[in-house]
């Protein structure tokens, strides 16, 4: 610690923050005299003789009936808060049921173990069995008639359970409780696949007399209850009085120096995360570093692999993980940090997730994982209970790390963020409501959401996959609806890649979006850290023909968006500007694609592209600047576009931020509805739902664009660039020389608070 | 994104806004339309509604036991010999009245399976005294498949026993399924179930590229269908007719599951005649032949099964499976202690399948080691079998047969000295 105080006194120093948290004791509550004995001593010999206060609480919240979400970080003991009141429940009824669902399949596999830790001093009438893509046939039939407990994830439970329903007749009629661990990742379009899943989900315990209890547990975000309710549509009780001890704890934020001042480049954040990570393990200090994808995770994991000090003779004591690595070989590296044998691990966010890995005495981040939850959970993972332990960020030099190395302060002390998500996203909404009707006839009093089911349901009439009789609709298509949807994207047609250089062997799928800008005809393409070139993209076969090479660059494709809007749900006034909420149509068409050098980021190459164009409907935020406003600031035509550019590029950082999702969520484009080039600008910025029909991000974003606006001019103030660069406006090969001065003259226009507020309160 | 979807949602999207307003002012949304008048399908005597139960569509055809269904007559079910679907079954069922039996068939709202596939159409069909009585209970929309399943579950209450083709896997649990959804007992819990579909593959696969029914009922019955419709078109059908209110698409399908029906049940009496009597089996074909041979040596029954395989040999078998055959009644004839028998079909395989030539000769080897005691013959084919196929058995089987002629050689050479010293 000391070292980095030292560090970060000197000038220049890349110690952009310093935070400390000091030890805390453990809150303890007794007992709670309903519960079983039988469990009291499973748990006395594990060495739990009380409760934390917040597993006390959920505890008497869950037995008094009322739904309950658990907030309380990394390593407290949520797993307890539900494991407990389920566990006594079957103590005292041994036919009920439980459902646990998982965001992963390693998750289920991981909570089964501790379950039976303690189920085992219930005896055999208690069973608890993971049900997923990997369970044997036999044994689903064993685990459809038997099983007390079973633990799953949403996609097995709507594609393989709710679809055959009448086999779980038994499991239905006895479901007392629905527990949804680490919620928190149930945002965006996941969630909002999750919340009409659990639709159907209570309409087939309904049609079985049963209406379980539900168990959210979350990491720390803004709105855990929202997000609960949101999800399940029912009202909950939130418990986040952590009681769990806690050492003491320091947070660094680390941003590599600047070797370019001019294009504001900075040192690579891999090799400088490589070195902090050495730091720690040359000092014989447990060390997980996370990296954000796969690429990074096997740079890393090779650099310290070789080069981690070692006792002559010994395996390297560092190992990497990531979702490709199989099962098994996970297990035994979860195992092996656990027991200390690995000195280190690289992962990606494969073990953000609530895996039992123990606590470790450092965290690296090599780059900020793109959400102050992700972030919090990640470092998280150091946290030894006696002792001192540290987390690094180290920022790389996207927008958003730099804006959070920027401001600490957004970090460490504003509200958390907000998870969003739009169950009523018309599109995502009628495809569960075919897998609804293909499970029981929709009655027409019934509910599914907040369109009138009778509209709905007419319309799928149309279209022929209902039939209405007898007071309701009946499926009646020959096709199985929940094979058609996923629930991890919104739209389910999937491009194949496909190695030509070896056999024709297919190495992934990219969603339908995402493949035109990764996946066009000249791309790289980066898999399993290698990378592909792009030989020829088949949009009717749904292809691409990939080969492997080895190159120093990668591509960025250029798309030309257009976007018009068609309905205006809200519009206020901001500054000399209006903002508006609404729904828009955009219009993409991939153009052309950039060759970008690794590292260094320069430009250097291009190419045209003729892709097919894409529309989508979806919702967007969106400000519009009168012309006489623009032309009072006296900028030329070209530097006014160049820095409404800009300014939108800004938005969208901070919208990031602001609104907790990933970058690529939300798209950004201008829009000016001049006709001739003599016609003063007329402009409007959208920032848009990067999804069809919109998950539930424009709403928010209207509602705190005062917030924006003051990030944004924050951003712009405090960016060390001179004219703008890659961290703030763009590139400045992409906008002249002014973009960053006109944006920040927009920005403080909609500004008239030169400070910036908190975030409002939902 | 215009391929994400196959649905307009923006015109959707204006319809909910339209409705909203109407909803305001106007009736409740979720109203349906009123019910068209329902045409009974199919010709009108035949239809009989059941009164007290709530309505759907029952009907019903006697086959007379003189008709004939291809080459077979339906009086044959009169006696159909009920004890063979104990073998038939592999012992799982053990109801053996055939008149107790009911043959069932149904026709789907689809494949896929799960709580989204109907049964709109159930054919069920039993023995009587002057024939074969097909009944279809039919449901002419979805609120009456209520009503219909109940009068199923009365009807198979006459019955201890259900006979399906590939009822186990399909059939039945989507009829099952269909009563836990509509609340009603399921009747099959406590009834026996004879899948043909195992017994007929066990028979007729080597002869036949599928073992559909209609395969089956070409193959074997000599049936021809006449006005059917391809099972793969019935769901549509169906969904057609339930749009258009016009039954006759549905002509075809009534037919299509009435002919299952029979042809399940005259299939079935001939998969158990071939069981009760294999010698009598009407199998003109050295494949089916020698399925049924196999079969009724598993039962135990090896010199039946022997015979047959005689027989299958005799009505000619394809190169492989003849080596087969001659293999494996060798064995069977070993197995009795006929080793005339055995050897002669163990030379008929060397002479007449190359790959199986090694095989034969060691079995012959081991022929005249143990019971002739004839080891030269033994050692010359033990060496034909090296040549071709050489193995470290084989060539211990050489050795031990060199140490046994060495050892014979011995006594011999000894004796003849002794006799010349006498």
């Amino acid at each position: 610690m000391a070292r980095f105080e030292a560090l970060r006194a000197r000038a220049g120093s890349p110690i952009a923050a310093v935070r400390s948290q000091r030890a805390r004791e453990a809150r303890f509550e007794p007992f709670p005299a309903e519960v079983d004995a039988r469990l009291r001593s499973a748990l006395a010999a594990k060495g739990i003789e009380r409760l934390y206060v917040h597993q006390a609480q959920s505890f008497a919240h869950i037995t008094a009936g009322r739904n309950v979400v658990v907030v309380t970080p990394t390593a407290s003991g949520k797993t307890l808060c539900y494991n407990l009141p389920v566990l006594n429940t079957l103590a005292a009824t041994p036919s009920a049921c439980a459902l646990y669902l998982f965001p992963t399949k390693a998750l289920a596999e991981d909570q089964l173990e501790e379950f039976n830790q303690i189920g085992g001093a219930l005896g055999p009438d208690v069973r608890a069995h993971t049900y997923d893509g990997d369970t044997p046939s036999d044994a689903r039939r064993a685990i459809r008639r038997r099983a007390n407990v079973v633990l799953s994830n949403p996609d097995m439970l709507h594609a393989g359970v709710l679809p055959h329903h009448t086999r779980w007749a038994r499991f239905f009629e006895n479901l007392r409780y629905i527990v949804i661990d680490e919620l928190h990742a149930y945002r965006g379009v996941f969630g909002s696949h999750l919340a009409n899943v659990l639709r159907r989900l209570k309409r087939i315990a309904g049609f079985y007399g049963s209406t379980p209890l539900f168990v959210c547990c979350s990491a720390t975000i803004a709105n855990p209850s929202e997000l609960a309710e949101a999800v399940t549509e029912e009202p909950f009780t939130l418990v986040s009085d952590n009681g769990a001890p806690s050492g003491e704890k320091h947070f660094v934020f680390y941003n590599p120096p600047v070797v370019n001042q001019e294009l504001g480049i900075r040192r690579s954040y891999v090799n400088e995360a490589y070195r902090v990570a050495r730091l720690f393990l040359d000092r014989g200090r447990q060390t997980l570093v996370f990296a954000n994808n796969r690429l990074v995770t096997e740079i890393l994991t090779k650099y310290l692999r070789e080069r981690t000090r070692r006792p002559p003779g010994q395996p390297s004591p560092v190992r990497g993980y990531r979702g490709g690595y199989l099962p098994l070989q996970r297990r035994e590296i979860e195992r092996q940090l656990r027991s200390g044998e690995l000195l280190g691990v690289v992962s990606t966010n494969a073990l953000e997730l609530g895996i039992d890995v123990g606590s470790l005495d450092a965290v690296v981040l090599a780059g900020y994982p793109g959400s102050v939850s992700s972030t919090w959970q990640r470092s998280g993972r150091a946290g030894r209970r006696s002792e001192v332990s540290i987390a690094v960020l180290v920022a790389s030099s996207a927008p958003l790390d730099q804006y959070v190395v920027a401001h600490p302060e957004f970090f460490f002390d504003a509200s958390p963020e907000h998870a969003h998500v739009n169950p009523d996203n018309l599109e995502i909404l009628i495809n569960h409501l075919k897998c609804a009707a293909f499970e029981l006839p929709v009655a027409e009093d019934e509910s599914f959401g907040p369109h009138p089911v009778g509209e709905l349901c007419r319309f799928l009439e149309e279209v022929g996959v209902v039939h209405h009789a007898g007071g309701a609709w009946h499926w009646t298509s020959e096709s199985y609806p929940a094979d058609a949807i996923s629930l991890r994207k919104i739209s389910s047609d999937n491009f194949v890649i496909v190695d030509a250089a070896d056999g024709a062997r297919v190495i992934g799928e990219v969603a339908f979006p995402a493949a035109f800008t990764t996946l066009h005809e000249k791309a790289i393409y980066m898999h399993d850290g290698r990378l592909y070139h792009v030989e020829r993209f088949e949009y009717d076969e749904r292809k691409a023909y990939v080969k492997p090479v080895d190159c120093d660059y990668y591509t960025d494709a250029i798309e030309y968006v257009q976007v018009e809007s068609l309905e205006t749900f809200g519009e206020e006034p901001l500054g000399p500007a209006g903002t508006f909420h609404g729904e828009v149509r955009i219009t993409r068409r991939v153009v052309g694609f950039k060759k970008i050098r690794f590292q260094t980021n320069e430009n250097v190459g291009d190419g045209k592209l003729a892709m097919p164009e894409q529309e989508m409907h979806t919702t967007a935020c969106w400000l519009h600047f009168p012309a006489p406003f623009l032309a009072s600031l006296r900028y030329a035509r070209d530097e006014t576009r160049d820095g409404l550019l800009g300014l939108g590029n800004v938005l969208r950082t901070v919208a990031a931020v602001t609104l907790m999702c990933d970058p690529r969520d939300i798209g950004v484009a201008t829009r000016s509805s001049h006709t001739a080039a003599e016609d003063p600008l007329d402009p409007e910025i959208f920032l848009y739902d990067n999804y069809p029909g919109g998950v539930g991000q424009s709403e928010p974003a209207f509602r705190m664009r005062g917030c924006l606006a003051a990030r944004a001019q924050e951003l712009l103030g405090h960016c060390p660039c001179e004219s703008g660069c890659p961290m703030c406006v763009g590139a400045p090969g992409d906008l002249g020389s002014m973009a960053k001065e006109v944006a920040k003259a927009l920005a403080a226009s909609l500004c008239p608070d030169p400070e910036p507020g908190p975030v409002p309160r939902q | 994104m215009p391929n994400s979807s196959i649905f307009d949602l923006a015109a959707l999207k204006r319809r909910i806004a339209r409705s909203r307003q109407r909803g305001r002012a106007g009736p409740g949304l979720g109203s349906a339309k009123q019910p068209r008048p329902r045409p009974a399908p199919g010709p009108p005597q035949a239809a009989s509604h059941i009164a007290g139960r709530g309505d759907f569509v029952l009907l019903e055809r006697l086959f007379e036991n003189s008709v004939s269904h291809g080459s077979f007559v339906i009086g044959g079910l009169q006696s159909i010999p009920g004890r063979a679907v104990r073998p038939a079954s592999n012992g799982t069922v053990d109801t053996c009245d055939p008149r107790r039996w009911v043959f069932l068939d149904t026709e789907t709202t689809g494949l896929s399976g799960g709580t989204g596939t109907s049964a709109f159409l159930v054919g069920t069909g039993a023995i009587a005294d002057r024939g074969f009585r097909t009944r279809l209970f039919f449901m002419r929309d979805f609120d009456e498949e209520g009503s219909m399943l109940a009068a199923l579950a009365e009807h198979l209450s006459d019955f201890d026993t259900v006979v399906t083709f590939n009822g186990k896997t399909f059939d039945v649990p989507l009829l099952e399924t269909r009563f836990r959804l509509k609340r009603q007992p399921n009747p099959f819990a406590a009834m026996g179930h004879f899948d043909a579909l195992h017994p007929a593959r066990r028979l007729w696969k080597r002869r036949l590229v599928t073992c559909t029914l209609v395969a089956l009922e070409s193959a074997v019955l000599g049936v021809s269908r006449r006005g059917d419709v391809p099972g793969r078109l019935i769901p549509q059908r169906y969904f057609e007719y339930l749009r258009s209110g016009n039954s006759r698409g549905l002509r075809p399908v009534f037919h299509h599951n009435r002919l299952d029906i029979v042809s399940l049940a005259c299939l079935s009496s001939f998969l158990l005649n071939c069981l009760h009597e294999p010698q009598a089996a009407p199998l003109r074909f050295g494949d089916d032949l020698l399925s049924l041979a196999r079969w009724v040596a598993r039962l135990g029954d090896e010199e039946d099964g022997l015979r047959l395989y005689r027989k299958a040999i005799r009505a000619g078998l394809p190169a492989e499976a003849l080596a087969d055959a001659l293999w494996e009644s060798a064995r069977l004839e070993r197995r009795l202690g006929r080793y005339e028998a055995q050897v002669e079909l163990l030379q008929d395989l060397a002479r007449i399948s190359a790959a199986r030539r090694p095989a034969a000769w060691v079995d012959l080897a081991k022929h005249h080691e143990h019971r002739e005691k004839d080891f030269e013959t033994a050692l010359a084919l033990t060496r034909r079998a090296i040549r071709q196929a050489p193995s470290p058995d084989l060539l211990h089987r050489e050795n031990r047969l060199l140490r046994k002629l060495k050892a014979a050689a011995g006594t011999a050479v000894s004796g003849h000295r002794a006799g010349g010293k006498a």
